[in-house]
């Protein structure tokens, strides 16, 4: 269960006003809201942990990779989970996607996950987990800009 | 006149919290979060908000750390627990009682 009835309507509020995309191509929460890990963590199935370059050298970020806010990091972090930069969002047997997103000054927002049906996972930030049925529905400003890269691996089927 | 003032940042504080807060709820990023106005306020306000701060990462509200470094000098989180919020949490919590700070 997600929060109680007067919680989830003040979370979909606060939800909807920053990604309005939602709205028009549909969602749901599912997870409670967690100051513990955050969307990369999330992408990457990882719910212990929160990842990201900062400059102050808090937070995770794999030792191998530079520590730095471009897409081209981002791109690395994910090779060392086994993804591979490809095209399309089209979901595929035998192979999980992962898309990232970036703002119009190509520095990295959001990472998104493919669910086995197709639909997508996020954590938006310290909100919730949602289930979003596109890409699109995080997309555009206010939202976490555009889609940068999508990545790939192989998983078991 | 002391009690005001603790008074008068106090609310101050929390009101900055709010706005942090909601104006950075979806936001991954810890630089962008931490370069938020609101935040840099926060660390502007010194060593009179550590104890508030704590209180605030022990009622888990947010990412204090950065704060708490900035305004200390100090980060007792070891390395390999960078980015495990849990055990970052723990490690000030401790280190604010080891230093006497009551919240």
């Amino acid at each position: 269960m997600v929060g109680n009835n007067a919680w989830v309507k003040f979370v979909r509020e606060k939800i909807e006003r920053d990604y309005p995309n939602l709205i028009v191509y549909g969602y749901k929460l599912t997870s409670p809201d967690t100051i513990d890990y955050n969307c990369v963590a999330w992408a990457a199935e990882d719910d212990e942990t929160w990842w990201w370059p900062d400059i102050q050298h808090q937070f995770y970020w794999p030792l191998s990779v530079p520590r730095e806010e471009t897409i081209e990091a981002f791109q690395q972090a994910f090779e060392t989970l086994g993804y591979e930069v490809c095209q399309g969002d089209v979901l595929e047997e035998g192979f999980q996607r992962i898309a990232i997103y970036a703002n119009s000054n190509k520095v990295p927002t959001h990472i998104a996950r493919q669910l086995p049906t197709g639909k997508w996972t996020s954590k938006l930030g310290s909100l919730e987990d949602i289930e979003h049925n596109n890409l699109q529905g995080l997309t555009g400003n206010p939202g976490y800009g555009e889609i940068a890269c999508i990545m790939k691996k192989s998983i078991s089927v | 006149m002391e009690e005001l003032q603790i008074s008068e940042i106090e609310a101050t504080f929390t009101t900055l919290v709010k706005q942090w807060r909601e104006e950075t709820f979806g936001i991954s990023s810890t630089n962008q979060m931490s370069m938020h106005p609101a935040y840099q306020q926060i660390i502007g306000m010194g060593k009179p908000v550590i104890p508030l701060l704590l209180r605030e990462l022990e009622n888990k509200s947010g990412h204090w750390f950065w704060a708490l470094k900035s305004i200390s000098r100090e980060d007792p989180v070891p390395q390999e627990y960078r980015g495990k919020v849990k055990e970052m949490t723990k490690a000030w919590l401790e280190w604010g009682k080891q230093r006497g700070y009551r919240w």
